[in-house]
């Protein structure tokens, strides 16, 4: 699973696209100011190499946060209330609950040792000063490190204004070498390599190159965009273009910020070296947000001279020039635009008058995938992960849409069809978000209406809002049984889901029985799926276990039919709780593993916690208190997040296999395997839960393990090196020994406790071993 | 002797600020099940935040103070500002949820408001 949750892995940093050139004495003040400061600031112009400095930083220093260096990428994020919501998905966990999301954050770091770089803050600046003062008073081994155009003004802040690179001085002769001493001219050779691989600063060019860089004033941006015209053109040819460009410019307003200027220009200078077809495409990509595929490109570039076939070799062309970056771990690949060259793109749009055509052409691609999606079925998992990759675009569709008078009934239909996608899949406040602005601003369309409100109602009774979710739900129910049938049927499954949670079950069970048969008359198997899975849960959450055999074999007769595997794991889920409740252990942990198994397949981190959770429970009732006690852990850090998710009936059950493993171990014991299981990455969680792997981390070897008062203090050394995920190699350099002499440690340290390989010793370690005599 | 009266100033408040020299009282309502003292504070601290970061003088809001009815598990954050929807971006920068924000009425005693009102 991606995004494995802060304490549990080491981070979500990108790999490096190309070689980080030079900017040492940022580096190093960046380290001093992050070792002093726990909020650091990198402020500078759009083009500076705020992100690549940030990046360099944050890795450099990641080893030592033992949770791990995360980034939240904020430039698409246009709604500063999504922002704490935003940090969580990037840290790998979703945030379903109505609660201040600030705290459900800090509740989730503030036992955290952990690196958070906000990138691209200017745009949300009061909303993240304000998140970073909450997250620094709350959670202190946390640190934060921002870019930003301008500081974010919190007290305590250290700013650090990124310079431009520093440059060649001018001389009659430069030779090679002394250009070389200078960061611009090292990164414009490694930048001209990339695109002519026998390019290099010679005696015939190190002067033109050192003006060129020198022109550019050391701005990374600009020297980047210069550079990669050495594929078709000689330095010199680059240079005069260049001064001809910067004379049109310097001849008109000089009130704007010299490096903004020599950024501008160089921007207005690629722009003119392109055909007029290629400024057209840099144009009209301007309207993606985030990253787009070329799909997406060919469906909404496509018109006035540019056709679906001619697509592919303009974007291939704007990469080559570095105008677009290809993401190049994606399937199918990827492009994006940095800040800066965006924001030309839509300038250029806008003179040209084409911006609102752009943009309803961008809604319409987007709103047809949304359409299209299919919340259940056998594309299920493909389409989870390119809704995913998509969510800035559908965002800026369905902004459009809120912003465009007579618009909105359209943005209520595409937030309507991602109804399971924000359901599901961590997104609640925000559906809840779009649905509502949407709902208020979309006029009186009935069936559109009706949707709507039960899409909003089943949002909020995901969250636990009952009290909001029962007015739209009724309502919705009201106008589908006039006049959609769908739509009935969906609010009365959810307006019965409702009423359950308030412990109406009679009432509750009722309506849920009703809308499964108004599904059935309806043809449609996902509700009838869906029916079938609540009305199964609420009997056995109300004790009602005849009959709870048929229902589960027909839907998952129905979910294979169909390929539909996220239901069927709920399926599996709940009808391996009623099998415990029967008494039949062997069976529950059957119905739970396999559930489990395709929890992970489908990334569903909240669906496998709650099979962990069942499993705790079986293990506590076979007398397994280690095991118990390890999967509760492992379970927590998902319920602590959702507040209130599990019912009374399951908080009391989670309480009684507490209980019976506290007594099964001591408090000492269980404590310390608890914690075991908490601080585990959930994959490693499932792969302990199901038995799976060579030497992964076994609760019961781990808590066998011998008292830390048989190991040497160099020892424990090594133990705390281990923890904070230091590789040998490391432990080496640290220690100032030879990397066989730490190898030779680790095996010793392994045969004192007990243990069989690094990462017991470091869950060991983690579960407080090393406090344990 | 306790008189009664709007704060703003006019016979009629409801719904209408009353000159624009004069803010007007808003306040935001929200539930919240199993709140805590931290977590009220942490909200609180957070809106105190984002409204002196963000008034402005064309768009002036003060945050003043926040009720919490532990019967009802509900809060209630109160503000002076020019119009709802500054009220509303002060509550989005703070990301401090809420089910409604409306405008409302305080009647005072006149010992009440001269502290209110300095």
């Amino acid at each position: 699973m991606s995004g494995a949750r802060a304490g549990r892995a080491v981070g979500n940093l990108p790999d490096d696209l190309s070689e980080f050139v030079g900017r040492r004495a940022e580096v190093a003040a960046g380290k001093r100011a992050l070792a002093q400061s726990r909020l650091v600031t990198l402020t500078g112009p759009g083009g500076i190499g705020k992100t690549r400095l940030a990046l360099r930083l944050a890795s450099d220093v990641r080893r030592a946060f033992a949770d791990g260096a995360w980034i939240v990428e904020l430039a698409s994020l246009r709604d500063s209330a999504l922002l704490a919501r935003e940090v969580a998905r990037s840290l790998g966990f979703s945030d379903r609950s109505t609660l201040w999301a600030v705290a459900t954050l800090s509740d989730h770091l503030s036992s955290r040792r952990a690196l958070l770089v906000l990138d691209n803050c200017e745009h949300l600046l009061d909303a993240c000063a304000v998140l970073a003062e909450s997250i620094l008073r709350t959670c202190r081994d946390v640190r934060v490190l921002t870019t930003s155009r301008e500081p974010l003004g919190v007290t305590g802040e250290t700013v650090l204004p990124v310079p431009t690179m520093s440059l060649p001085d001018l001389t009659d002769s430069p030779t090679p070498d002394l250009v070389l001493r200078s960061e611009a001219v090292r990164l414009f050779a490694s930048r001209a390599a990339g695109v002519l691989p026998s390019f290099a600063v010679n005696e015939v060019n190190a002067a033109t190159v050192a003006q060129l860089v020198r022109r550019l004033e050391g701005v990374p941006l600009a020297i980047e965009l210069a550079a990669v015209r050495l594929r078709s053109l000689a330095p010199e040819q680059v240079l005069d273009r260049l001064q001809n460009r910067f004379q049109l410019l310097t001849s008109g307003s000089r009130t704007a910020e010299p490096r903004h200027q020599t950024l501008e220009a160089t921007f207005e200078w690629s722009y003119e070296l392109l055909a007029d077809d290629e400024r057209t495409m840099w144009r009209r990509v301007a309207v993606f947000a985030g990253s787009f595929d070329l799909e997406a490109a060919e469906a909404v570039c496509d018109s006035d001279g540019i056709t679906r076939d001619t697509v592919f070799g303009l974007i291939d062309g704007l990469v080559a020039k570095s105008i677009l970056i290809c993401e190049p771990d994606q399937v199918p690949a990827r492009y994006h635009m940095l800040d800066a060259v965006r924001e030309f793109g839509l300038r250029k749009l806008r003179e040209a008058g084409n911006e609102g055509r752009l943009a309803r052409r961008h809604r319409d691609w987007y709103a047809g995938l949304a359409a299209a999606q299919e919340g259940l079925g056998r594309r299920q998992v493909e389409w989870i992960a390119r809704l995913h990759a998509e969510h800035a675009n559908l965002r800026a569709a369905l902004d459009f849409c809120l912003d465009k008078p007579g618009e909105a009934a359209a943005g209520l239909r595409a937030a309507c069809d991602l109804w399971l996608y924000w359901g599901a899949h961590g997104h609640l406040t925000e559906g809840r978000r779009w649905t509502n602005a949407l709902l208020a601003a979309a006029g009186l369309d009935c069936r559109l209406r009706a949707r709507g409100l039960w899409v909003a109602g089943y949002l909020s009774v995901s969250q636990r809002d009952v009290k909001a979710a029962l007015p739209l739900l009724e309502e919705a129910r009201h106008l589908g049984l006039d006049r959609d049938p769908s739509a009935a049927a969906y609010s009365t499954l959810f307006l019965g889901r409702g009423v359950g949670l308030l412990g109406e079950s009679e009432r509750g069970l009722a309506l849920t029985e009703e809308a499964l048969a108004l599904h059935r008359a309806g043809n449609d198997w996902k509700g009838v799926v869906l029916a079938l899975v609540q009305l199964l849960w609420m009997r056995i959450l109300n004790g009602y276990l005849a009959g709870t055999r048929e229902l589960f074999e027909e839907c998952v007769s129905t979910c294979e039919a169909h390929g539909e595997r996220w239901m069927r794991s709920y399926a599996l889920w709940a009808f391996g709780i009623a099998a415990w409740l029967e008494g039949d252990a062997d069976e529950s942990t059957r119905l739970e593993t396999e559930a489990l198994r395709l929890k992970r397949d489908l990334r569903d981190e909240i669906g496998a916690s709650a099979c962990i959770e069942v499993l705790a429970w079986i293990a506590a009732s076979q007398q397994d208190g280690q095991r118990a006690a390890a999967l509760l852990g492992a379970a927590a850090g998902t319920w602590q997040s959702l507040p209130g998710f599990l019912p009374q009936q399951l908080q009391e059950r989670n309480s009684a296999c507490r209980e019976a493993a506290q007594r099964l171990l001591g408090s000492g014991a269980f404590d310390a395997a608890f914690t075991f299981g908490h601080r585990m990455t959930i994959d490693t969680a499932i792969a302990m839960t199901l038995g799976e792997g060579d030497g992964s981390p076994k609760p019961s070897s781990v808590a066998a393990a011998g008292p830390s008062s048989s190991l040497t203090d160099r020892e424990c050394q090594i133990v705390a090196l281990l923890a904070a995920g230091k590789s040998n190699a490391d432990i080496g350099r640290t220690l100032v020994v030879s990397t066989r002499t730490a190898e030779t440690h680790v095996r010793h340290i392994m045969d004192k406790l007990g243990l069989s390989s690094r990462a017991q010793i470091a869950a060991w370690a983690a579960s407080g071993g090393m406090d344990s005599d | 002797m306790v008189t009664a009266k709007p704060t703003d100033g006019s016979a009629n408040a409801a719904g209408n600020l009353a000159t624009t020299s004069r803010l007007a009282l808003f306040v935001a309502v929200c539930d919240m099940p199993g709140a805590t003292e931290a977590l009220i504070g942490g909200v609180h601290r957070a809106l105190d935040a984002a409204a002196r970061r963000l008034a402005a003088p064309d768009k002036p809001v003060r945050y003043l103070r926040a009720i919490y009815l532990p019967g009802e598990q509900r809060c209630i954050w109160v503000f002076k500002a020019c119009d709802l929807a500054t009220v509303r971006l002060v509550n989005d920068t703070a990301q401090a949820p809420f089910e409604q924000i409306t405008e409302a009425v305080e009647y005072l005693t006149e010992s009440a408001e001269s502290v209110a009102n300095p």
